[in-house]
C-alpha cells in the first residue's frame, strides 16, 4: 500500500494540531501514514520559531568538532575495511552501520559505545557518527541511505534526539516553570505511553520523581517528544518498507535495526565528583559543555532546584525511552516486518556518580551499553522481547 | 597514514640523534653520550660540559653537536609525544578489559607530562651549554630526566603489555 497523500489543508492542519499539542492518537497514527521530510522540516521550524535556514545554522556543527569526529570514523572505517578485506562476510559475521551522536562518537578520551562494539571479533561497524550531530541532520544528510546501499549491513544502529533537546539551550524552551501539568494532560501519545508502563513497566518507574518532573514539561516539549516519534517513524519506515509502509517493497529484508534512549542525567555545574585519579579526564572534559545542556537552560527559566531539575529531566528520559520502544513496537506489529526493530535501554544504569560530565557517561558505563548492544546483535533474547535492558553490573575488568 | 609518517621521522631522527650521540661519546675522558649528562651530578656534569668544549670536532667545538642535538630533540619530543598519544589511543580501541583502557588513556597524560619534563630538561640543557666555562651555574637535570623516563617506561610498558595481551584474547 503506498501513501495515501492529504489535501494541504487537512495536512497543515494535523501539523497545526500536533504543534499545539492537540493531536489525538489516531491523527497521529493518520500522520504516520504520509509524513515526509517537507512536513518534518515545517514542524521542527515551528517547534523551534525559527526559519529554515536559521534551524540548519544552529543543528550545524562546528568545524573543530566535525573535523575530530572525521578523524574518528576515519580511523574506525579503516579498521572496517581492513576486516572486509579479509573475507569476513564469508562466515556468520556482523556487518554494522551506525549513525549517532556523542554516544556514538565521543572525540578522543572517551571510549564510547561504538568503541566498545568494534572491539568484538565478529563485528565490523562503519560509523557515521558525529558527537554533538543532531537527529534533524542526520535525517537531512541522509548519509546512511547511501552507505545502506552501498554497504547493505545486517545490522544498523541509531542513536539521536539528544543534541535536538539540549543543544543550543533548547532545554529552556522544553519546560514551563509553572509546573502546571496542562501540556502532558493534553497530549494523548505521551499518557498513552504512560499507560503501557502502567500496565508492564519494562524500567521501574520513580513515580515520584516522574510525577514532579512531567509537571513542568512544555507544550513544545510533548510536541517535539511527538516530532521525534515521527522522524524515527520515517526513518525506520525508509528502511524496513522503502517509506511504502509495505514491507515488500523494502530493500533490506533482514536488516536488524537497534536504537537507543540514553540514561537519566544529572544537570550540574560542578567540576569534579570526589578525587578518584582514575578518572582525571573528568575535570578536563568537564570544560567541554558542561552546565550548558541542561543546568543553565533550566536556571534561566527559574527552575532552581537541584531536586527539581533533576526530575525534569528524567521524566524527559523516561518518555523519550517509552517513545523509543513504542515506534520500534509499530514495526514488529506490522505484517511480514517481523522482530528487526530493538531498543537498547540505559534508563538507571549510569547511576548518580557514573556520568564524565552532564550528558555522558563514564568509559565503563558506555561499555555496559555496549554489552547490551553486542547481544541483541548476536541473537541473544531478551526477557522483554524487543527492548534490551542494559545491565549496571557488567563490567568486569 | 599520520601514524606511519610519524614512524618514518622518528626513526630518521633518532638514527641522527643517536650518531651525534655516538660522535660525543669519543670524546676523552668521560666518552659518554649526551644521555649521561642528562643524569649527570652538578659536578660531573660541568665537568663533561668542560670537555666537549675543550675539544673539536670537524672545525668546532663538540659542545655545538650536544647544542644542535638538543635543538633537534624538541622535534624528537613532538614526534615521540605524538606516537605515545596515537598508540595509545589506538590500542584503547581494541583491549576490552576496562582497568587496561584506563590505563592506556592516563597514557595521554603521562605522554604529556613526559613531553612536558623534556622541554624543560632541554631548556636547562640550553642554559648550561651557554654557561659551559661556568661550572657554578651548572644545573642538574638529573631528577627531571629521571622522572620523565619513569613516565615514558610506564606508558609503553602499559601499551606493550595490553598489546600482548590484545594479540593472545584474539588468538
Amino acid at each position: 500500500m503506498d501513501k495515501e497523500q492529504p489535501n494541504p489543508q487537512h495536512r497543515a492542519a494535523l501539523i497545526r494540531k500536533l504543534l499545539h499539542n492537540e493531536i489525538s492518537m489516531a491523527e497521529l497514527e493518520e500522520m504516520r501514514g504520509w509524513i515526509n521530510q517537507d512536513d518534518l522540516a515545517v514542524i521542527i521550524q515551528k517547534i523551534y520559531d525559527l526559519n529554515e535556514v536559521q534551524v540548519e545554522k544552529i543543528a550545524a556543527l562546528e568545524k573543530a568538532m566535525a573535523w575530530i569526529d572525521g578523524v574518528k570514523n576515519d580511523q574506525r572505517n579503516s579498521r572496517f575495511t581492513k576486516k572486509i578485506k579479509n573475507d569476513f562476510r564469508k562466515s556468520n559475521n556482523k556487518i554494522i552501520l551506525a549513525e549517532g551522536d556523542s554516544w556514538f562518537n565521543y572525540p578522543v578520551v572517551l571510549s564510547d559505545v561504538i568503541d566498545w562494539i568494534a572491539m568484538e571479533e565478529n563485528m565490523a561497524v562503519y560509523s557515521l557518527a558525529s558527537g554533538g550531530d543532531w537527529l534533524l541532520n542526520m535525517l537531512n544528510a541522509r548519509k546512511y541511505v547511501e552507505e545502506l546501499s552501498v554497504l547493505h549491513p545486517d545490522v544498523f544502529l541509531i542513536s539521536g534526539g539528544g543534541n535536538d533537546l539540549v543543544g543550543s539551550s533548547r532545554v529552556a524552551a522544553m519546560v514551563d516553570p509553572g509546573g502546571t501539568a496542562i501540556p502532558y494532560q493534553k497530549n494523548d501519545f505521551a499518557k498513552s505511553l504512560m499507560e503501557k508502563v502502567a500496565k508492564s513497566p519494562i524500567v521501574p518507574l520513580n513515580k515520584e520523581k516522574f510525577n514532579q518532573g512531567v509537571l513542568y514539561l512544555s507544550q513544545d516539549f510533548f510536541a517535539l517528544l511527538t516530532f521525534f516519534h515521527l522522524q524515527y517513524y520515517f526513518l525506520i519506515n525508509g528502511i524496513l518498507t522503502g517509506g511504502t509502509n509495505d514491507p515488500a517493497k523494502g530493500k533490506f529484508p533482514h536488516i536488524k535495526i537497534i536504537t537507543q534512549g540514553y540514561d537519566y542525567a544529572l544537570p550540574s555545574h560542578a567540576w569534579r565528583e570526589g578525587w578518584n585519579p582514575r578518572y582525571w579526564y573528568r575535570p578536563l572534559l568537564r570544560n567541554l559543555g558542561h552546565g550548558s545542556w541542561l543546568k543553565t537552560p533550566l536556571q534561566i527559566r527559574g527552575i532552581l532546584d537541584a531536586k527539581v531539575q533533576q526530575n525534569i529531566v528524567y521524566a524527559m528520559i523516561y518518555l523519550f525511552n517509552e517513545m523509543m520502544i513504542k515506534t520500534g513496537d509499530l514495526f514488529c506489529q506490522m505484517p511480514k516486518v517481523g522482530n528487526r526493530v530493538f531498543h537498547i535501554d540505559s534508563r538507571g544504569s549510569v547511576g548518580e556518580k557514573g556520568w564524565t560530565d552532564e550528558l555522558h557517561p563514564l568509559p565503563e558505563h558506555f561499555r555496559n551499553t555496549g554489552r547490551a548492544f553486542v547481544d541483541c546483535i548476536n541473537g541473544k533474547t531478551s526477557i522483554h522481547g524487543q527492548v534490551f535492558v542494559v545491565n549496571p553490573n557488567s563490567v568486569k575488568p | 597514514m599520520i601514524k606511519k609518517i610519524l614512524w618514518v621521522f622518528f626513526l630518521l631522527t633518532a638514527a641522527y640523534q643517536g650518531y651525534q650521540s655516538y660522535l660525543l661519546q669519543t670524546v676523552p675522558p668521560f666518552h659518554e653520550r649526551i644521555d649521561c649528562l642528562e643524569f649527570a651530578s652538578k659536578a660531573h656534569g660541568a665537568a663533561l660540559l668542560q670537555s666537549w668544549q675543550a675539544q673539536s670536532y670537524g672545525g668546532q667545538a663538540f659542545l655545538q653537536i650536544a647544542v644542535t642535538n638538543t635543538h633537534l630533540d624538541f622535534f624528537f619530543i613532538f614526534l615521540y609525544t605524538s606516537l605515545i598519544l596515537m598508540l595509545s589511543y589506538l590500542q584503547m580501541q581494541r583491549d576490552p578489559g576496562i582497568c587496561w583502557n584506563e590505563l592506556l588513556r592516563a597514557n595521554l597524560v603521562f605522554g604529556a607530562l613526559a613531553a612536558c619534563l623534556d622541554i624543560l630538561e632541554n631548556i636547562f640543557l640550553l642554559y648550561d651549554f651557554r654557561h659551559a666555562g661556568e661550572p657554578g651555574l651548572y644545573i642538574s637535570t638529573h631528577w627531571i630526566s629521571l622522572l620523565k623516563f619513569i613516565f615514558i617506561g610506564w606508558a609503553l610498558s602499559v601499551y606493550l603489555v595490553s598489546l600482548a595481551r590484545t594479540q593472545l584474547f584474539n588468538k
